[in-house]
């Protein structure tokens, strides 16, 4: 057998290797041009599947967004309307209520009456799911609750001095005809 | 290219931002009077006031008050917007305890620019009281009071948008009783 034959199809060819060439001459690749069948037509505009595809997802954050509002507004109705921080907040009031000589309901009235806020907690029951339930944020903590009820107080304290000293000032400027030395700089205008 | 204008486009506007927000802040802090100056006076009084309630405890005690009770609203709508109250108040049981210093301290903040003194009132009965307003534009930005009795030292500073007159409404409304200054001077005088 002339091996160079395999190499590069010079010399002496072997019988057996052009039956073989023969056999399997129907196998090898025969060039041919590519022929689409008349069955698949040009593909769809694809500026239709764009705008379904705009229109899908603007869909999806439309739900989304409804979804987190609607949590965000169940969760707010959870604030501060614990079991839990109630008794906190009612203990706070009367110290509070002790010692500044107020009345706790005047206190804080939004967190003076039980059945309010078993109200707001009742409605959280009913509009929260479990699984959004377990899903929502954190809620204020005690301190936090202390903490704006404590600004409250500051809060009217602040508001208190203000508006008196405000109101001395305005009845001494309205009585110029006293014997008080009063100065008006009307420097606004 | 668009990729970079894109980006460039992202940190001008984060550029520009933090400007804002360094010129909100700026601009609060010209608002705030300084008080820190008199806390040597604390040891004086027989009876101090110190409140100090910035943006964030405003908000949060804004939640607190209902818009359905009437004399709650009338408060929520006057903390409405501002962005801080600081109040500072000493009371002695001697005259003269506090000096000219100290109120020329604060005066002389209240000369800074935006700050008006639309009122000054001077009684011997009820001491002087100055009322200063910080004018933005054509919008108030804070107001200051600087009330000086013989016994009495007090500084108000509220930083943000003020309605005087809804402020001056709420004496003897909800959780803000009367001071009843007036009767009570009649008593001290009998």
């Amino acid at each position: 057998m002339n091996e160079e034959y395999l190499w590069d199809r010079t010399g002496h060819t072997d019988e057996e290797i052009k039956e073989l060439e023969q056999v399997l001459s129907e196998l090898k690749y025969q060039p041919q041009q590519l022929e689409i069948p008349a069955g698949v037509g040009k593909a769809r505009s694809s500026w239709a599947l764009r705008t379904l595809a705009i229109a899908a997802t603007i869909a999806m954050l439309l739900l989304g967004a409804g979804l987190w509002r609607g949590r965000q507004g169940s969760v707010g109705h959870q604030a501060v309307n614990t079991a839990k921080v109630l008794p906190t907040v009612q203990n706070l009031n009367q110290e509070t209520a002790a010692n500044t000589g107020h009345s706790s309901e005047d206190l804080a009235p939004a967190f003076s009456s039980n059945s309010t806020a078993r109200r707001h907690v009742a409605a959280t029951h009913r509009s929260v799911t479990p699984r959004l339930a377990r899903r929502a944020a954190p809620q204020p903590t005690a301190n936090e609750v202390a903490e704006a009820l404590a600004a409250k107080q500051q809060l009217m304290l602040a508001l208190r001095v203000v508006s008196a000293k405000l109101t001395v000032a305005q009845r001494q400027t309205l009585g110029t005809t006293t014997a008080n030395q009063i100065h008006n700089q009307h420097k606004i205008g | 290219m668009k990729l970079l204008s894109h980006t460039n486009l992202k940190i001008a506007s984060l550029f520009a931002a933090v400007v804002f927000g360094s010129a909100i802040t700026a601009m609060a802090q010209d608002t705030r009077v300084q008080t820190s100056q008199l806390d040597y006076l604390t040891a004086k009084a027989s009876s101090t006031v110190d409140v100090n309630i910035d943006e964030r405890l405003i908000q949060l005690t804004a939640k607190f008050l209902s818009t359905k009770n009437p004399d709650e609203a009338s408060v929520k709508e006057v903390v409405n917007g501002l962005k801080g109250i600081y109040v500072r108040s000493f009371e002695f049981e001697k005259e003269n305890e506090y000096s000219l210093a100290d109120l020329e301290s604060i005066r002389s903040q209240l000369r800074g620019p935006g700050w008006s003194r639309i009122v000054n009132v001077s009684s011997r009965k009820e001491g002087n009281v100055e009322v200063y307003l910080m004018i933005n534009g054509s919008q108030i930005g804070g107001l200051a009071v600087l009330a000086s009795e013989p016994k009495e030292l007090t500084v108000v500073n509220v930083i943000g948008p003020v309605d005087l007159e809804k402020l001056t409404k709420l004496e003897g409304q909800f959780g803000i009783p009367e001071l009843e200054i007036e009767s009570s001077k009649t008593k001290r005088k009998n």
